[in-house]
């Protein structure tokens, strides 16, 4: 069982779990604060139902699919939050390239962004893409 | 001669190896990968939450400061274990007498890190939102109690961790307010990344 905690099978399985999870986290928050730009639906109640599933069944498929046996030690501190920390940011660049490709439509109103207002609020009107991208492009006409 | 610790200790690690349904639930409360994704989760939804730009960035300033307190609390308790005598875990102590449902750790059993990491995190957030520090504060009370319930801590060894977390928490918010101009380019960065 060493082998199996210590092996890339328990690290992808470990990452997929919080990928998981973490996706569908961010999918009721999007919902919450009707962050549209970063939702995977347009009706908040399919964002939160997604949500409610993907967490329920990271937790169902690590705990009851997976090697993963309690009685025997899983990961150290250390490599713990770093695989942690890397599956955080790969749940938010996915939710955030997927949501932007799905939502590719909503930015044709006003896409003018008040350097005083940036901040997630803007996630409420565009994508992240559109966002981060109309950023880039007015910094290089400066 | 067995100690009130002791004493509570065998009281509540009594409770498991009677219903196989119950340990498993604790078992999994207890583990590595549970209670700290809770925590973190809900840390991840404290960062998005609040009615106004105003309140999301002392949510904000609360995450940091609870993340800084875990980072903290650990350090304390890794210098605890370099100056403090190794205190046997309880299935080492009294072997043959614990019910012992979960891995064997081979660290000293006082302070516990898990208590002192989760309580961190909740008392950080506490200092920056009383509602939201309680909360946090539940699946830190669980992951403690799950922790004796399994046999692998005393009640003291989570008080110590409490302690660790508290003065971890001590120096996140002196250290908060040095790196203040830090702080706040961080936040304005996120904000530039509408990641804030």
């Amino acid at each position: 069982m060493d082998g199996y905690v210590g092996s890339w099978t328990f690290v992808a399985e470990y990452c997929g779990y919080i990928i998981l999870a973490v996706t569908g986290l961010l999918q009721m928050v999007a919902a919450r604060w009707r962050l549209r730009g970063m939702a995977f639906f347009r009706d908040g109640r399919w964002c939160y139902a997604f949500g409610i599933i993907a967490i329920a069944g990271a937790f169902a498929w690590f705990y009851g699919f997976t090697g993963l046996d309690l009685t025997e030690p899983t990961f150290d501190t250390p490599p713990q939050l770093l695989w942690f920390a890397v599956s955080v940011v790969a749940a938010l660049l996915f939710t955030l390239g997927i949501s932007s490709v799905i939502n590719r439509r909503m930015n044709d109103a006003d896409d003018y962004i008040d350097p005083d207002q940036r901040g997630i609020d803007v996630l409420r009107r565009m994508t992240y893409w559109s966002a981060i991208s109309r950023n880039f492009n007015r910094g290089k006409s400066k | 001669m067995i100690s009130a610790d002791e004493t509570v200790f065998f009281w509540i690690n009594g409770l498991a190896g009677r219903v196989d349904w119950i340990d498993s639930v604790i078992r999994v409360l207890s583990c590595d990968v549970f209670i700290p994704l809770v925590m973190f989760g809900s840390l991840l939804i404290i960062w998005f939450a609040g009615r106004d730009p105003e309140r999301r960035e002392r949510n904000q300033r609360g995450v940091l400061c609870s993340l800084a307190s875990m980072g903290l609390a650990n350090l304390v308790v890794f210098l605890l274990n370099g100056i403090l005598p190794d205190r046997m875990r309880p299935f080492e102590a009294f072997p043959g007498q614990v019910n012992l449902i979960f891995y064997s750790p081979t660290d000293p059993s006082f302070p516990s890190n898990a208590a002192a990491a989760a309580f961190a995190l909740a008392i950080g957030m506490w200092l920056y939102n009383r509602r939201l520090g309680y909360a946090l504060l539940i699946p830190a009370l669980v992951i403690s109690f799950g922790r004796i319930y399994v046999g692998v801590h005393y009640p003291m060894d989570i008080f110590g961790g409490f302690a660790c977390a508290a003065a971890g928490t001590i120096i996140a918010v002196i250290a908060m307010k040095l790196c203040r101009p830090i702080i706040d380019w961080l936040l304005r960065f996120m904000r530039k990344l509408y990641l804030a």
